[in-house]
């Protein structure tokens, strides 16, 4: 019901902003740049450098929002996308810089556990239930950028169990927001 | 195509993630807009990965809002393009390393070739420079133990003839000239014991071509040949002589060859024992 709600609401709002209109930016802005500035948060971990590229990516995002089609999935996997993208990058030239830094290395190999917003009650004892190499494997996809074959040399994994345990993980996360979800509503409603 | 080995495949998650190639991201693509049962899965991982990312929401700072919209009220909108916001970071770049590994590997692989080549011409060549200097060490060899040979040949033979002349038992005699060539003076040295005589001509008329000297024994008046002599070499080797008594020594110029007979007229020299 919520879901297609949002789905009708943004459809509205996108044919909007392209034909110019600001305001219907703001309220995407609104609803999502808490989301998206978390995520590029939690891969670049600085507060400044997550504020410029936050801002690049809603500029690309409105520049660019005829290139957005429905068809590929939703308004914010299309923006969650482009501010991963744009966040990988910048952590790539970081890094770059940092080449051979051994405590990077270091960081990369210790199990990062995810962050969890304060706001949501109860969700680190669901979340603990994934295993860390699955969260590993989460993180250094989604977080750090790297491909399945990267994941698999960098933690000297079989790239056949890369794959199977991002697939679990993400089946197990799935799981995981039904119940955030339910929770949520029970809090609230 | 078995659509739910490929859900199971893991892929769909890889793309979510962002794990995916190129050629991965264009394969989920299209399948998902072919076959419903993909596109339903995937849009279920995107929702989840949404809910996730929306777990982990923190407020930017307010003013950024401002900044941002002041910002794109100067910006126009692109046009529609086919560029997906999809994309792997490390993808391409991997691609043009490869690819400049795959040229600097094409370059050293033809460079190894033509060093391969140029060093078996080249070895060729030495090989073919080593087998005619060989041939021409051999020939300088062969004809360097034959100088050799000659020169210890010769040695022997003056050695021979030193120890001839000096043997007590040689006795040397004076053949003088005669009326045909009164300058005329050879010596012969004899050993009895040993049969062997040497000549030495000490004053005698250069023969031409056609003639040459032959030196005679006389025994009980009668002439005994005893060889022709050298034209050029003045001094003879030791020669063995079948005669064991000589009352004279004679010599006269005869045909290039030598003759049966002498020709008296032609004597140049001659003395008694």
């Amino acid at each position: 019901m919520i879901e297609t709600q949002t789905k009708d609401t943004n459809e509205i709002l996108i044919a909007k902003i392209k034909e110019g209109d600001t305001e219907s930016f703001s309220i995407i802005y609104d609803k999502y740049s808490d989301a998206l500035y978390g995520l590029i948060l939690k891969i670049v971990k600085q507060d400044d450098l997550a504020q410029d590229i936050l801002q690049e990516c809603f500029v690309k995002i409105w520049e660019k929002i005829n290139t957005y089609e429905k068809g590929k999935g939703s308004l914010f996997t299309w923006m969650l996308n482009i501010c991963r993208n744009k966040s990988i990058d910048s952590l790539r030239k970081t890094q770059r810089t940092y080449k051979g830094n051994e405590s990077m290395k270091n960081d990369l190999s210790r199990p990062t556990s995810l962050e969890i917003n304060p706001d949501t009650i109860g969700l680190r004892d669901i979340l603990n239930n994934l295993s860390d190499e699955k969260r590993i494997i989460v993180e250094y996809l989604y977080f750090k950028g790297y491909t399945q074959q990267e994941t698999s040399d960098e933690l000297n994994i079989p790239l056949g169990t890369v794959k199977t345990r991002s697939r679990t993980a993400i089946l197990e996360l799935k799981d995981y927001f039904t119940l955030i979800l339910a929770s949520w509503i029970s809090n609230n409603i | 195509m078995d659509i739910k080995q490929y859900i199971e495949s893991g892929i769909l998650e890889s793309y979510v993630l962002g794990g995916a190639s190129s050629q991965e991201i264009r394969e989920v693509e299209c399948l998902s807009s072919i076959y419903p049962e993909i596109k339903t899965e995937l849009s279920s991982i995107q929702d989840g990965m949404e809910k996730y990312v929306q777990t982990l929401a923190v407020s930017p700072p307010p003013q950024l809002k401002d900044k941002i919209l002041a910002q794109i009220k100067n910006i126009k909108q692109a046009a529609s393009t086919d560029e997906s916001p999809l994309r792997i970071v490390k993808d391409e770049s991997i691609k043009t390393n490869s690819n400049r590994k795959s040229n600097l590997y094409k370059i050293g692989l033809a460079a190894s070739i033509l060093l391969l080549v140029g060093l078996f011409a080249y070895q060729i060549k030495l090989s073919n420079d080593l087998s005619s200097t060989n041939n021409e060490l051999a020939e300088l060899k062969e004809s360097n133990s034959n100088s050799t040979n000659q020169l210890i040949d010769s040695l022997n033979r003056i050695k021979q003839r030193e120890q001839f002349l000096a043997d007590a038992s040689t006795n040397s005699f004076l053949l003088a000239g005669t009326e045909v060539s009164p300058e005329s003076k050879v010596r012969v040295f004899w050993s009895k014991t040993s049969s062997e005589i040497v000549i030495i001509q000490d004053d005698l008329p250069r023969p031409t071509a056609e003639n040459q000297y032959q030196l005679w024994g006389l025994v009980d008046g009668a002439p005994v040949s005893l060889g022709t002599l050298d034209k050029t070499e003045l001094i003879s080797e030791v020669r063995k002589i079948s005669l064991d008594k000589v009352d004279a020594f004679a010599i006269t110029l005869e045909k290039d060859g030598g003759s049966a007979t002498p020709n008296l007229e032609q004597l140049f020299v001659i003395g008694n024992t």
